[in-house]
């Protein structure tokens, strides 16, 4: 019986594990017998997944992802990008995310599975933090994860994630994986859906229609008696020094617009240095746990500090600025 | 100290902050710039790019081949690495141990 095991899911397993309106479909996936018309749970996720521009999911298959894995083999249009450990997958989608400002996408199976991603999870949620308008990086992931008998990833990944349900039945579907792509899309960061493995083969709800989850954009500024306020500030100083971070992505030109009439040294972050230290006259190096010495001085002699999407994490630097 | 982010929550969460302003980078900048007055003193900024550049002097100094058998500094390792191959990207895992570990030494 060893090729039994290999199978996505026997209709056994599935007579078992649901009820009888959701078995039928099982049979239909098993390989040699045939289709049928209604979509899959797993096929729909691969259709709204598709439709909101997902071109690859990173992951190991096997177990119970192989309904979604199927699915996606079926459908031919995202590309699986094979990897040899789930951590080196959430890794790799996280660069993903991080260099398109797309979702990107991670699927690992139960137990071990989806533990594996979770160190690549917390790094993807943690560096999403501060963000420009233009190239945002968007740290967002959808993890099909599936429940095992003693482990419950709901709670495993509470704290890797904005977001983090159990889709435990097919209707509850079409929400939670909206959620989930807007919530990782709207804060950046990872939300994780939790899927039984039985639940990919089920039918899906006839009420889903498929729809794309897409990223937005939005001109966000301070009102102008903030602006007054800064500006106040700003004028009065004889030495201001800029602190730029990776919310400066994408606005070079502005930055260093700014950095001219303020004639400003400007002092970078790690995460803002792509962004920050190129073609800038006013550069005066990096600050922080691994910058150095230029960086600590330009806001040490400053009387005005102007702190530019960045969340300067080893701020005791700025300690005597602020008083 | 003036603190702008696309997140609220995000300001003042290190340091006080006087003047918090809401907004992306970009759309703030460009409302903020008509309102400020254009600086000619540059004595600070002056200041502060010679000191970089003495720093970044002292820096590119270790990145430099030293004679006798020494082990290889690090920054050497990189800059000819940089030197000879610019346009490609390397990756490597790196940890606290890596990173701040004895240099290599080639055997």
């Amino acid at each position: 019986m060893p090729l039994a095991w290999q199978l996505p899911c026997t209709p056994r397993q599935a007579n078992r594990c649901l009820p009888a309106k959701y078995n039928k479909n099982c049979k239909g996936r098993m390989p040699g017998w045939p289709d049928i018309a209604m979509p899959t749970v797993a096929d729909n996720i691969v259709a709204t997944l598709k439709a909101s521009g997902v071109r690859r999911i990173y992951g190991l298959p096997g177990d119970s992802l192989n309904g979604f894995t199927d699915a996606l083999r079926r459908s031919g249009d995202i590309d699986w990008e094979h990897v040899r450990h789930e951590e080196a997958a959430a890794f790799a989608a996280a660069a993903e995310a991080a260099i398109t400002g797309e979702l990107a996408v991670v699927a690992a199976s139960c137990g071990p599975g989806n533990l594996h991603l979770i160190n690549g999870l917390f790094d993807a949620n943690r560096s999403r933090c501060p963000c420009s308008p233009s190239r945002r990086t968007f740290r967002g992931r959808k993890s099909a994860a599936a429940t095992s008998r003693k482990l419950t990833p709901k709670t495993s990944f509470e704290n890797a994630a904005f977001y983090c349900e159990l889709a435990s039945i097919p209707e509850q579907f079409p929400q939670i994986l909206e959620i989930a792509m807007r919530t990782a899309l709207e804060r950046r960061g990872v939300a994780v859906v939790v899927v039984p493995g039985e639940v990919f083969l089920a039918e899906s709800s006839a009420g889903w229609k498929v729809r794309p989850v897409l990223r937005t954009e939005s001109v966000l500024r301070p009102d102008d008696r903030s602006l007054t306020a800064a500006a106040d500030v700003l004028n009065q100083s004889s030495r201001v020094t800029i602190m730029a971070g990776a919310g400066c992505a994408g606005t070079h030109g502005e930055l260093v617009k700014i950095a001219a009439a303020l004639k400003a040294p400007v002092v970078h972050a790690l995460r803002g240095k792509e962004f920050v230290e190129y073609d800038n006259p006013y550069d005066v190096g990096m600050t922080g746990l691994i910058g150095f010495s230029s960086g600590y001085r330009a806001m040490e002699h400053c009387d005005a500090l102007l702190m530019l999407g960045t969340d300067f994490r080893t701020a005791r630097s700025t300690q005597k600025v602020s008083q | 100290m003036i603190q702008v982010d696309i997140r609220g929550e995000q300001i003042g969460r290190r340091v006080p902050v006087e003047v918090a302003l809401v907004g992306t980078v970009r759309d703030t900048i460009n409302a903020l710039l008509p309102l400020l007055a254009m600086k000619n003193d540059s004595e600070h900024l002056d200041r502060m790019t010679a000191h970089y550049r003495r720093a970044r002097a002292r820096l590119d100094r270790l990145a430099t081949e030293r004679s006798g058998g020494s082990p290889l500094h690090p920054q050497f390792v990189a800059a000819t690495i940089d030197r000879l191959a610019p346009t490609t990207r390397f990756s490597s895992p790196t940890s606290a141990r890596q990173r701040y570990g004895p240099p290599a030494t080639f055997t």
